[in-house]
């Protein structure tokens, strides 16, 4: 997907550095990234370990990232596609033109928030989300090293901490219910709730977001959402 | 009565063949301690790397205990003290210590990218770091 935007921009100091979160390792991404042929850095992240450290919680997810290692853009759905574009409520290739941008000005662009502002979109975890992520790394640990069983009941415990998290969600249903990946009626659901957006629209400029809900609200709000389509014995 | 255990500390992973696990306490010996974790006991405290935690006046027994020939080490206790996360799997003997809420948001204070090493599909290994001085687009996305 970014690839083409990729070669554009390498002689400008640019580089792209894709992520799979993925269980399933080199074998679940393999056909994603031989299929885009990168000339860029492509990784496997089994663990979910970036996810962890940057509160990524769906795919896919963005960073910015500066020539000294700062977090000049923080975590935010990006879009390569006029499709992408519109579920974030921007122009169709505003968010590729933005990046053009900041690689021909770096940090003179429009495009980079000031400090405060970055820190202030930077979601800090809670307490809950720290012991759910003690849960879900537990549960890699095991499910990786062969105990599918033992780990189901962690995986299950980080995603009742957080049901919020699509990428708790989608992982444990590709390692225990593939099936659930395939139908759309999740999807159709989180679309249709209203309350909290599936993608939270991007924060370019003057666009004032929407007022974000806490995350307590969010997770009763995704609590509901999936009781539905949970299984009868979960 | 000791038991094998597996510590999940950080990004780490270590075997400790010889622990004493009670409820929500587990007992290290000392150099297992710092195998597993990085902790050591010196006299100011715990201490890892330069950073050093002074234990809890009145409570020492909850984090050190004498065992005969060699001391034992709560890390469980050490890890609430430090608002970490413990969680523990007993049919497989797992224990995993999570990143601290307030210290993840402290970093995420200072605006630095987090570093992470991981493999490409030809199994090279990638630092973030390896790519400063380039401004770097993350992405990440999944399979699934």
């Amino acid at each position: 997907m970014w690839q083409a935007l990729r070669e554009e921009l390498k002689d400008q100091n640019f580089e792209v550095i894709t992520v799979a979160l993925d269980t399933g390792g080199a074998e679940a991404a393999r056909p994603a990234i031989e299929r885009a042929s990168p000339t860029h850095p492509s990784l496997i992240d089994e663990r979910h370990i970036v996810a962890e450290l940057y509160g990524i919680v769906n795919v896919p997810t963005a960073v910015w990232i500066d020539e000294t290692g700062t977090i000049v853009r923080p975590p935010e759905t990006p879009a390569s596609s006029a499709r992408m574009a519109e579920m974030i409520g921007i122009g169709p290739t505003e968010y590729v033109d933005a990046l053009r941008d900041w690689a021909v000005n770096g940090a003179a662009s429009v495009y980079i928030p000031p400090a405060g502002e970055r820190r202030s979109r930077l979601h800090r975890p809670d307490a809950t989300e720290a012991l759910a992520a003690a849960h879900f790394r537990l549960a890699e640990h095991l499910y990786l090293h062969g105990e599918r069983e033992a780990a189901r009941p962690h995986f299950e415990e980080a995603l009742r901490l957080r049901p919020e998290s699509w990428t708790y969600r989608r992982q444990m249903w590709a390692n225990y219910e593939p099936q659930n990946n395939m139908n759309r009626e999740w999807y159709n659901a989180a679309m249709a709730t209203g309350d909290i957006p599936y993608y939270p629209p991007v924060q370019f400029g003057d666009t004032a977001p929407d007022a974000a809900a806490t995350a307590q609200k969010q997770r009763e709000i995704y609590e509901a959402l999936f009781k539905p389509l949970m299984a009868p014995d979960q | 009565m000791s038991e094998p255990v597996t510590v999940l500390y950080a990004q780490g992973e270590a075997r400790v063949d010889d622990a004493l696990a009670e409820g929500g306490d587990l007992w290290l010996h000392l150099a297992d301690l710092t195998r597993a974790s990085g902790w050591a006991l010196k006299p100011e405290g715990a201490c890892l790397g330069e950073v050093c935690v002074p234990l809890p006046a009145g409570r020492r027994n909850r984090f050190v205990r004498d065992d005969g020939r060699d001391a034992r080490f709560n890390l469980p206790e050490l890890a609430r003290l430090l608002d970490m996360p413990v969680v523990a799997d007993s049919a497989t003997r797992t224990w995993c210590f999570g990143e601290s809420a307030p210290a993840r948001g402290k970093q995420l204070d200072s605006l630095m990218a987090p570093d992470f090493t991981l493999p490409d599909l030809g199994g090279g290994m990638h630092a973030l770091s390896d790519y400063r001085g380039k401004k770097v687009f993350l992405v990440a996305w999944a399979s699934w």
